[in-house]
């Protein structure tokens, strides 16, 4: 690691918690008076060692497919390797119809799984590797001092990076499949990955501090997130359960309202479900999440004259003298409320992962 | 007894032989296979938050999502089968299928993993690619454990249950041979483990699991019978759906498909082994 060789090797210790190292010269000054007895450094400190996290993420890239043949390879063939096994099951064997995309009009299963599907998996993907992360960097942390923090948040960056490069080649492929519109919602769509990153980053600091003490989570994570994907709308679409765009009801026949709550509603609560939403949303329909769960698109008149009723009158009149367009409701998947709420997720995650993880980090030496 | 056998070439020679002599070798080594099957297991579970109730909540989680994916997100329905029915069928393919792919997953790493012991001239090599197999039978015994009370609560619990041990029995044979085939794989190949962990994944859904091989469309059946686990399954139905007439061709099918499995995985790893050493 270059960026812990230029570092004194010094041990000291002073002042800090069992196992911790020296931080580097001109370090220990600060660090007293922002932090007694806890060994975390203080939010503005870690930029002190974006060298070493730029280290450990481009590590992370390069490790991960060392000795394999096809190497980086994988990173692509993963997810189009998923998406034929699903497509096939899903879509040829099962015959799930997916969703006409308004206004897009994109109408394939494949496009639709991999809007949900990539960002899926990058979210599972992070959080799972990282879990192993701090174990299989143990003599790293048992020698040198340096904010654990960095290992689970390096292990996300470098899912990141393959993330967006999968991202990018569906954007290419939305716009073969006619929705031309893909490219406006890029912005957006970067948003969105920086929430679900948010939110992964979040539960990746939790587990893989949790990991070091109860070793199972890691071992039974795999089963836990192929649940939590099938309680996620990413290879069936959402009317199935949730009624809503192309779908008037959902096909769950039992109480599909319980207590004023459709199922719809119930799969909401999973902040997955209005992140695979929303990147569908933008993606599949090419659109921006309503304000309301109905949402209004201007579409062409069909018929050349249009019917009023004023007062106890009917009048008919030509519709290019009262509108060129009438609006069409379409029943929305997702509104600007559900991304409120993702985002209300991926704060708390963090927040919650960052306080647990400094919380537990002293212990980490010796645990391990 | 156990040297690598580079010099004896014969050892490595034929198809039938390596198998005959594996049996024998895992035979002898029983108690040592059991007892390191048993002290990984403890290590699985040690230190960890619900230890040994994984082994009973792991295939409970698998059934609760099949459940969810077949019976509220596709809706489908058996009309000769109750809903307690079609749990029941569900869980007999589950169960076995778990057992599946715990093998091949753990198999496919299990000498890659443990290069240290190839050299090892106390025990053969054999015994770890053995060991995943045992462990992933372990955690089947348990979940058939659990297959048997459905199927007796479920009032479709007959003689036939006599069949499941044969049915296991059958499908250990099985597992060994897979996992002494693609063993050397993941030694030599480091992406067999990638491309094995996809094929779990397809097989898992393409596998008639929840859903009958009546229900492809036309012109997909091939997907079933191209299958080695629906043959597989066969057996372990046989024994908890006693609907199903009583068909000795597919326990025959079955138990072939084992064992051409076995002494193929046997005869394969017998020649790769010498390799294994060289590649440490």
């Amino acid at each position: 690691m270059s960026a812990l060789q230029t570092w004194p090797d010094e041990h000291t210790g002073a002042g800090q918690a069992a196992g911790a190292g020296s931080p580097p010269s001109g370090w220990r000054s600060r660090r007293a008076k922002t932090t007694t007895a806890r060994s975390g450094v203080s939010f503005h400190e870690y930029g002190q060692y974006r060298e070493l996290f730029y280290n450990l993420t481009l590590r992370e890239l390069r490790s991960k497919y060392k000795r394999s043949v096809i190497g980086w390879g994988w990173s692509m063939i993963n997810p189009l390797a998923n998406m034929a096994v699903y497509t096939i099951v899903f879509s040829v064997l099962l015959k799930t119809t997916p969703p006409e995309g308004v206004p897009s009009g994109v109408h394939n299963y494949a496009i639709m799984l991999l809007a949900g599907m990539l960002p899926w998996a990058f979210f599972s993907g992070s959080v799972m590797e990282s879990m192993g992360s701090l174990l299989g960097n143990q003599n790293l942390i048992q020698k040198t001092y340096f904010p654990r923090e960095l290992i689970p948040a390096s292990t996300v960056a470098s899912k990141i990076i393959s993330h967006l490069i999968e991202m990018g080649l569906l954007m290419v492929a939305v716009i073969g499949f006619g929705n031309w519109r893909a490219p406006l919602f890029i912005p957006g769509v970067l948003v969105l990955m920086a929430v679900v990153a948010a939110f992964a980053l979040g539960l990746a600091l939790l587990f893989s501090i949790g990991n070091v003490f109860y070793r199972d989570i890691q071992h039974f994570s795999g089963i836990l997130f192929f649940i939590w994907m099938f309680l996620t709308p990413v290879v069936y679409p959402f009317y199935i359960v949730g009624g809503g765009l192309n779908g008037s009801t959902g096909a769950f026949s039992l109480p599909r309202h319980l207590g004023g709550l459709s199922l719809g509603s119930v799969f909401k609560l999973n902040p997955m479900t209005d992140a695979v939403l929303l990147f569908q949303q933008l993606i599949y329909n090419g659109s921006l999440p309503s304000s309301s769960h109905v949402q209004i698109f201007k579409i062409p008149v069909a018929v050349p004259t249009m019917t009023f009723r004023v007062g106890r009158q009917l009048k008919t009149v030509p519709a290019h003298t009262v509108v060129q367009h009438v609006a069409a409701l379409v029943q929305a998947n997702v509104s600007w409320g559900d991304f409120g709420y993702l985002v209300f997720w991926a704060v708390a995650a963090l927040a919650i992962g960052l306080a647990v993880f400094r919380k537990y980090e002293p212990r980490l030496p010796e645990e391990l | 007894m156990a040297e690598p056998s580079r010099a004896r070439s014969a050892d490595r020679a034929g198809l039938v032989g390596p198998g005959l002599r594996l049996a024998r070798l895992l035979g002898r080594h029983r108690q040592v296979l059991a007892a390191t099957t048993r002290v990984e297991l403890e290590k699985r579970y040690s230190g960890s938050l619900l230890g040994r109730a994984w082994i009973v909540l792991y295939p409970v989680l698998w059934l609760a999502i099949y459940l969810f994916v077949y019976l509220v997100v596709f809706k489908v329905r058996y009309r000769s089968y109750s809903t307690l029915d079609y749990v029941v069928y569900i869980f007999s393919g589950l169960v076995p299928y778990i057992a599946v792919m715990e093998a091949v997953t753990a198999g496919v790493v299990s000498v890659k993993q443990n290069l240290h012991l190839v050299r090892n001239i106390i025990l053969p090599v054999e015994m770890i690619p053995a060991r995943a197999v045992g462990m992933a039978l372990v955690s089947e015994v348990v979940g058939l454990a659990m297959l048997l009370a459905l199927d007796l609560a479920s009032g479709s619990g007959s003689p036939r249950l006599a069949v499941l041990p044969l049915a296991l029995a059958i499908e250990a044979t099985y597992l060994l041979g897979v996992a002494m085939f693609l063993a050397p794989l993941g030694v030599l190949f480091p992406d067999v483990g990638y491309f094995t962990n996809l094929l779990v994944l397809f097989v898992l859904f393409v596998s008639p699991i929840a859903f009958k091989p009546a229900a492809l469309p036309v012109g997909y059946h091939f997907i079933v019978w191209a299958n080695p686990v629906y043959y597989l399954l066969l057996p372990f139905r046989l024994a908890t759906l006693p609907a199903t007439g009583w068909d000795w061709a597919s326990l025959l099918a079955a138990g072939a498909i084992a064992l051409v499995t076995y002494f193929v995985g046997a005869a394969f790893f017998a020649r790769a082994k010498p390799h294994l050493v060289d590649y440490d």
